[in-house]
């Protein structure tokens, strides 16, 4: 009887196309616009050369020390910073306007001068550099005063020999568009939550016609929910399973470590969201497009407050303002748990989410078993 | 006017998703739009953590030196956290200065600082902090300064600073916003339009409406004059919404010339989307997937055509594709008229040729709307 039961349902909830667009087409088709909008986003986080324009007048000409500032950072090595234009002011001003060059430097009066057209890091970038000219210059007039001998024992000239005491040690897995991909995948199992509305809608006798008529027959009803339950659970792994697929394969999105502890815990992120379903179902008797909505929109909510619909920020300003809610929202403590994975050396983070996930959904559970319980009608 | 009536009586029962669509636009321009209008240049401020490992007043002084030029980032030193700071760009770099640094530094042994990033361009601008800084203590020290002198004096020499002017186009702060603003408006009026009148199309095309309406004493003819009278005024109230919204955000900027332009665009593109939304209504039967259809159209156009993400972010390909929609020429004026600062005919004509490209799409979604129904009459 188990076995009929769990067919039936299987194949009526195959047929509800509504159902299948929200918890099967649209996790990919919200993949696939990640994919179209943050798939070149990370080269506007890498630095490129800024192009500027010198304006090459006698008085540029005769000053070395900008000249050689300019110069060195425009070198091709390692160090370039510049892409240098040597032009006159009026082109200057038309490479400006075409935004050919982000700024230019022109010297009147024995001071250099940045001409921009607007404030922004490669201005800044380019600001910081002339202040150094301006800074070097007055340290050197500084030193003479403190020191005169400095001219004669050549300390003087260590102005020219630029060190470098900054050494790059950026050994962090970075990728800013994987959280929104980690938010999908949670999002999908927690959409296993209108599969869930749906199978209780049959089975409970306030819900449904289909539900009264369960209800006065003769199966046990945790056999009639189990059943349901199941089915709806092996819809939403096989979702699962194609969407990271998909992920992988076609988006070659960076998750394909640890693949089986990813595959669990999203699976229990799966059986709670399914649970999370039947609770919301069972708690309440307003209408079934009401469920729905309320379902959607608290899902919704809680994958903005996990990151998903604006720049990483968003997820710590949230994690750090609402730290119990970080703590308790599904979606978060997925996210939090693949992330841990992809991350960190060590499994404790991961093991804690998926701690938290499984009492999230037992807790579930127990709620839409008091609901559920010992439920007798006269009429309904 | 019963159909006309009904038709707002529906209206209202959708009153939500209005404002809703509504409050996300102006609550994400709000957001995204939080920073001062400026005249005169503004170093950018990035976001930097240091963990301090050596305690020297020259060190001391250093982070005091960045702190004026950036946001100082508390966080613990470890190797978690710094994981996490950098993952959710909480800081754009982080500067760990390692024990006796000073020492090092002062006995010219060429000591480093290491540095961790996650935006390269931003944490630029403290690599050229620090070495600059670091360069200048060389200096001072190797002219036989002792370490009070040293910052005392190279706190003087970093105040001096380049003289920095901002020509032609000194607004671009306040264009941006207004820019952001009416981008959105492309996610907003696809959202709203395509879900409210495919809605209220699904509606009157029900087969049991439909055959009541033909033999009702209203007639055929009546009832789509009313329905196209329901559409028109719709239209028109929703954008005049957007338009209101617009001249309380930003006040000055609407009464000018490029206000203006900002408006008539936004009203070809309401009414292109519509026309979308009346071709979409004629193609759809049931009611319930019309929350898909528009979760799919307006986020897919959104995404593609540069009103999400900016369109410098986006593949070529994927933005050559996006000129087959409606909303890369909308975003294509906004984008002009954010970076346009005189409105001679040449400047002009572009954005006017954008106009007439858009309300092209809404005639070519009319006529597919007329085929469809031709084709199903049939």
């Amino acid at each position: 009887m188990f076995y009929h039961l769990f067919i039936y349902k299987l194949k009526i909830l195959l047929r509800k196309k509504t159902l299948l667009f929200w918890t099967f087409l649209f996790p990919f088709i919200l993949g696939l616009f990640f994919k179209l909008a943050l798939g070149n986003i990370g080269a506007a986080f890498e630095f490129e050369p800024i192009n500027i324009a010198v304006v090459n007048n006698e008085e540029y000409k005769l000053d070395t020390n900008l000249n050689s500032i300019i110069t060195s950072l425009s070198s091709d090595d390692k160090n370039k910073i510049f892409n240098t234009k040597y032009v006159n002011e009026e082109e200057a001003i038309t490479l400006l306007d075409d935004k050919k060059v982000a700024a230019y430097i022109i010297i009147k009066d024995k001071n250099p001068e940045l001409r921009v057209k607007s404030s922004g890091i490669q201005e800044t970038i380019i600001k910081y550099v002339l202040d150094q000219y301006y800074q070097t210059n007055d340290t050197v007039n500084n030193m003479i005063k403190f020191n005169p001998e400095v001219v004669k024992n050549g300390i003087l000239n260590l102005v020219a020999k630029q060190n470098n005491y900054v050494l790059d040690d950026s050994n962090e897995k970075i990728d800013f568009t994987l959280n929104y991909f980690l938010t999908l995948i949670a999002m999908t199992c927690l959409y296993g939550g209108l599969i869930g509305l749906e199978v209780i809608k049959d089975y409970e006798a306030n819900l449904s016609p289909n539900g009264a008529r369960s209800c006065v027959s003769p199966i046990h009803k945790i056999k009639l929910l189990s059943s349901g339950l199941l089915a709806g659970f092996v819809i939403q792994i096989v979702i699962l399973i194609l969407l990271i697929a998909f992920l992988i394969v076609v988006f070659d999105v960076n998750i394909n470590n640890h693949l089986p502890k990813l595959f669990l815990l999203s699976s229990v992120g799966c059986l709670a969201g399914t649970l999370l379903g039947t609770f919301v179902g069972v708690s309440n008797k307003k209408s079934e497009g009401f469920k729905i909505g309320l379902l959607i929109a608290v899902l919704m909510a809680c994958c903005f407050f996990s990151g998903m619909m604006g720049s990483p920020q968003v997820k710590t300003m949230f994690d750090e303002a609402l730290p119990l809610f970080a703590k308790i929202n599904p979606i978060n403590i997925i996210t939090d748990g693949l992330y841990a994975l992809f991350a960190y050396d060590t499994f404790d983070s991961y093991y804690n989410c998926l701690l938290r996930i499984g009492v999230f959904a037992i807790v579930m559970a127990i709620l839409t078993f008091i609901f559920v319980r010992r439920k007798n009608y006269d009429s309904i | 006017m019963i159909v006309f009536n009904k038709y707002f009586k529906i209206v209202k029962q959708h009153l939500g998703t209005i404002i809703m669509f509504t409050a996300i636009c102006v609550i994400v321009t709000i957001i995204n739009t939080n920073y001062n209008t400026q005249d005169s240049f503004k170093s950018v401020e990035n976001n930097i953590a240091i963990i301090n490992h050596d305690n020297s007043k020259i060190v001391d002084n250093y982070i005091k030196y960045i702190d004026k030029g950036s946001n100082l980032i508390d966080i613990k030193d470890d190797k978690k956290e710094f994981q996490d700071a950098l993952y959710s760009n909480k800081v754009d770099a982080i500067i760990i200065i390692p024990e006796n640094f000073t020492k090092d530094l002062l006995d010219n042994k060429n000591p480093s600082v290491k540095i961790k990033k996650s935006n390269q361009s931003f944490s630029m601008i403290t690599e050229l902090q620090t070495n600059k800084y670091f360069n200048l203590i060389n200096l001072y020290a190797n002219s036989g300064m002792d370490e009070e002198l040293i910052i005392e004096n190279i706190n003087k020499s970093l105040d001096k600073e380049v003289e920095v002017k901002i020509i032609g186009n000194n607004d671009l702060a306040s264009k941006a916003k207004l820019y952001m603003f009416f981008s959105f408006t492309n996610y907003s009026f696809l959202a709203i339009f395509i879900f409210i009148i495919g809605t209220i199309m699904c509606i009157f095309n029900k087969e049991t409406i439909v055959k009541r309406n033909t033999i009702s004493s209203e007639g055929l003819k009546s009832i789509y004059r009313q329905l196209l009278l329901g559409h028109i005024l719709l239209t028109l109230i929703i954008w005049l919404v957007y338009v209101i919204f617009s001249i309380i955000l930003f006040k000055e900027m609407m009464f000018t010339m490029n206000g203006l332009l900002y408006i008539i665009g936004s009203l070809c593109f309401a009414i292109t989307c519509t026309c979308l939304a009346y071709f979409i209504g004629t193609l759809i039967k049931k009611e319930s997937i019309i929350s898909g259809v528009q979760n799919v159209v307006s986020l897919g156009l959104s995404f593609i055509s540069g009103s999400f993400v900016d369109r410098t972010l986006l593949d070529s390909s994927i933005v050559n594709f996006s000129k087959i929609f409606p909303s890369y020429w909308y975003i294509d004026v906004n984008y002009r008229l954010y970076d346009t600062s005189t409105y001679n005919m040449d400047a002009l004509m572009p954005i006017f040729k954008d106009y007439i490209i858009i309300l092209l799409f809404g005639i070519l979604f009319i006529i597919l709307s007329k085929l469809v129904v031709k084709f199903k009459r049939k």
